[in-house]
């Protein structure tokens, strides 16, 4: 794998992979996060795609930015961008019609869609769709064009199952196409050059737990390499004061002890996670942004690394 | 703003349901529960259908073994909270033991292969049987108001929609010509949907879809009982006895979610009742304006937050396009996520009174 484009900070991310999964509660800054890898990627190689899972992603659009969005969203052709990095929309319908004209069945894709048929069978065997997607993943990587995928994944819940999908599927089916689909996407998993996660969080009880826990499932129950853990949403430094507390106005006293509150219960969930993990730990701090979503710069500038694990050679 | 003279608690006092709808990681579930708690605190008996709680919430409400049962968490004066979890599974199965005309029909698709898959991983049946199980409980008369917590914002939608999914699913031709033999004069019918099925064959290996068609001819005579319970929540969602509130946190993202939902609720034609927004940043006064460009840090962080708190409460107000009253809930430092941040929303549920925006 050529990942020579890569700077050591986006390599202690990613472990090295080249696909990287990226994961996480709704609301923590999952797609922020992937932005934010996909841009510091960009600064040193031209060859960063970020793939969005377009059928699971959040109602709200992504980003501030409408350059970084394609103009057709369900449309499988890479859009570029100002950020120095591809796009890729992902919806399981085209990459479906696109299997089945890769499978010699392009003349009836449209009557197996059109009957209801295929969405008959896809309910009964509801993997199907997520193998397809991961199968696209696979492909991408494989034309060998890329440094490194981000992929925005949906939220971890659904993230799981999506990860567990060809394991399942090689259950059900013992033959067939599908079958030789499930096998390769569980090697391209299980294969820590090519695939890696991500898991981000905010540093608040409940995420942190339950962040906490989704580690434990991926570990116990997929062979994906979970390369970093990314910690949203911290409150930045804003230094000292020069007086005694006591100087200032009752109701300043008070904002300063929530805020002083709020910090030291955010380092304390923290402390939870850098405890429990061994790999690279991130840490992006809020950036005021009143009334927006923070630009690239900003983005860059809010991101730092709390615990450095090199990737492998 | 106004006050609009009514408390949240007051506003669902006359419904039967309450939907608590939102983007995920704005304590929902917490809300939800908080609700149920305000609604016993006025002398009901409550139950909250949690989806999928965090497990600290799930103990504190009694539910980290009991699961698919309601169980009485606490009495509240004369009312009564109660939780329960969804258990997809489970509700699946007895939905089974419940629509299967014989006991052969029941082993055969509890046996079947692909069940297991569908129950645990198909998206949507969380949906389906959410609410299957809540037309459950609104029957059950052991309680009076029904609070449901759902999965975050997209689901949430495939929630509401969910009757009508299953509704057009059942009805789906080629459902139905795998779950019924055709009559002979459609047989051309069924020769070409053998050789589509043959076509979808070669792309899935033919022992999946065997197993598919299987599950289907499986469930023959059961999709009526299916289909009417769909039909019967599609009409209690829709009516007067359901109340649908809108939970959220002042931040950009999960405002936009929300608002992306609340629009997509109104084209649907479901009334929001309410807005919650959870996490607004307390009141700290109104600190002196500042002339000096070097601040100190405690007046500077003073000025951020009562900046944040003004801004907060505007985007939270945006989203009452409607005119609906909104439920301001100051951010609680610490962990909601047990019964004493249970308690603490629901005082505020129980007592502050709404504002109206805009007005």
């Amino acid at each position: 794998m050529l990942n020579t484009g890569l700077s050591d900070e986006v390599l202690a991310i990613t472990q090295g992979a080249s696909i990287c999964l990226v994961t996480g509660k709704g609301g923590v800054g999952k797609s922020t996060f992937s932005r934010l890898l996909a841009n510091l990627a960009a600064r040193t190689s031209k060859n960063v795609l970020l793939v969005r899972l377009s059928d699971f992603t959040d109602l709200a659009p992504i980003d501030a930015d409408a350059s970084d969005r394609p103009a057709v969203d369900t449309s499988p052709e890479i859009s570029s961008n100002r950020g120095g990095y591809r796009v890729m929309n992902l919806e399981p319908k085209t990459v479906l019609i696109e299997y089945l004209i890769d499978h010699g069945l392009g003349s009836v894709a449209s009557k197996l869609l059109s009957t209801g048929i295929i969405n008959v069978v896809a309910t009964a065997i509801p993997g199907i769709r997520d193998l397809l997607l991961l199968g696209k993943l696979k492909q991408l990587d494989a034309t060998g064009d890329f440094d490194l995928i981000v992929v925005d994944l949906p939220a971890s819940g659904h993230a799981l199952t999506f990860l567990t999908t060809p394991a399942g599927l090689l259950e059900i089916a013992r033959v067939g196409p599908l079958r030789t689909q499930a096998e390769d996407v569980m090697a391209m998993l299980e294969d820590h050059k090519r695939a890696s996660c991500v898991i981000v969080t905010i540093p608040e009880e409940t995420p942190v737990t339950e962040s906490l826990e989704l580690l434990d499932s991926i570990r116990t129950r997929t062979a994906l390499k979970v390369a970093s853990l990314a910690v949203n949403q911290i409150l930045p430094h804003i230094g000292a004061s020069s007086q005694p507390i006591e100087h200032f106005d009752p109701d300043a006293q008070k904002a300063w002890d929530f805020r002083q509150q709020k910090f030291s219960s955010q380092m304390q969930q923290l402390s939870r996670l850098v405890d429990k993990f061994d790999e690279t730990v991130v840490a992006t701090e809020i950036v005021d942004t009143p009334g927006g979503r923070p630009d690239t710069d900003q983005l860059i500038d809010s991101f730092s690394i709390i615990k450095h694990r090199s990737a492998n050679p | 703003m106004t006050a609009s003279g009514r408390t949240l608690a007051q506003l669902f006092s006359n419904k039967r349901i309450v939907i608590c709808l939102g983007p995920g990681g704005v304590g929902k579930t917490t809300s939800a529960a908080a609700i149920a708690y305000a609604e016993a605190s006025l002398s009901k008996r409550a139950c909250v259908v949690t989806i999928d709680p965090a497990r600290r919430l799930a103990s504190a409400l009694g539910l980290a073994d009991l699961g698919n049962q309601a169980t009485l968490v606490t009495k509240v004066g004369h009312g009564e909270l109660w939780a329960t979890m969804l258990d997809a599974h489970a509700t699946f199965d007895d939905m089974v033991r419940k629509y299967a005309t014989s006991t052969e029909q029941v082993d055969r698709i509890l046996g079947n292969r692909l069940y297991q898959n569908l129950t645990t991983s198909l998206s949507g049946t969380q949906e389906y049987m959410a609410m299957e199980r809540l037309y459950e409980l609104y029957e059950d008369d052991r309680f009076d108001i029904i609070v449901v917590d759902t999965p975050p914002s997209i689901s949430a939608l495939d929630f509401l929609d969910a009757p009508k999914r299953l509704g057009s699913f059942l009805d789906n031709r080629i459902f139905k010509l795998l779950i019924k033999p055709p009559p002979t004069y459609l047989k051309p019918l069924s020769v070409a949907t053998r050789a589509l099925l043959k076509t979808i064959s070669k792309v899935v290996g033919a022992e999946v879809v065997d197993d598919a068609i299987q599950f289907f001819e499986s469930f023959a005579g059961i999709e009526d009982g299916f289909r009417e319970r769909a039909n019967e929540v599609e009409r209690l969602l829709g009516s007067e006895e359901t109340g649908i509130v809108v939970i959220t946190s002042p931040r950009p993202q999960p405002m936009s979610e929300a608002s992306g939902l609340a629009s997509r609720l109104r084209t649907a034609n479901r009334q929001v009742n309410a807005i919650v927004v959870n996490r607004i940043t307390p009141d700290f006064g109104v600190p002196p304006a500042q002339t000096d460009s070097d601040v100190d840090p405690v007046i500077k962080n003073w000025l951020a937050l009562a900046a944040q708190r003004v801004a907060d409460l505007k985007i939270s107000s945006d989203l009452a396009t409607d005119g609906q009253p909104i439920l301001f809930i100051d951010e609680i430092l610490g962990e909601v996520s047990d019964m004493g941040g249970i308690e603490a929303i629901a005082k505020v549920v129980a007592t502050v009174e709404m504002d109206l925006a805009g007005a």
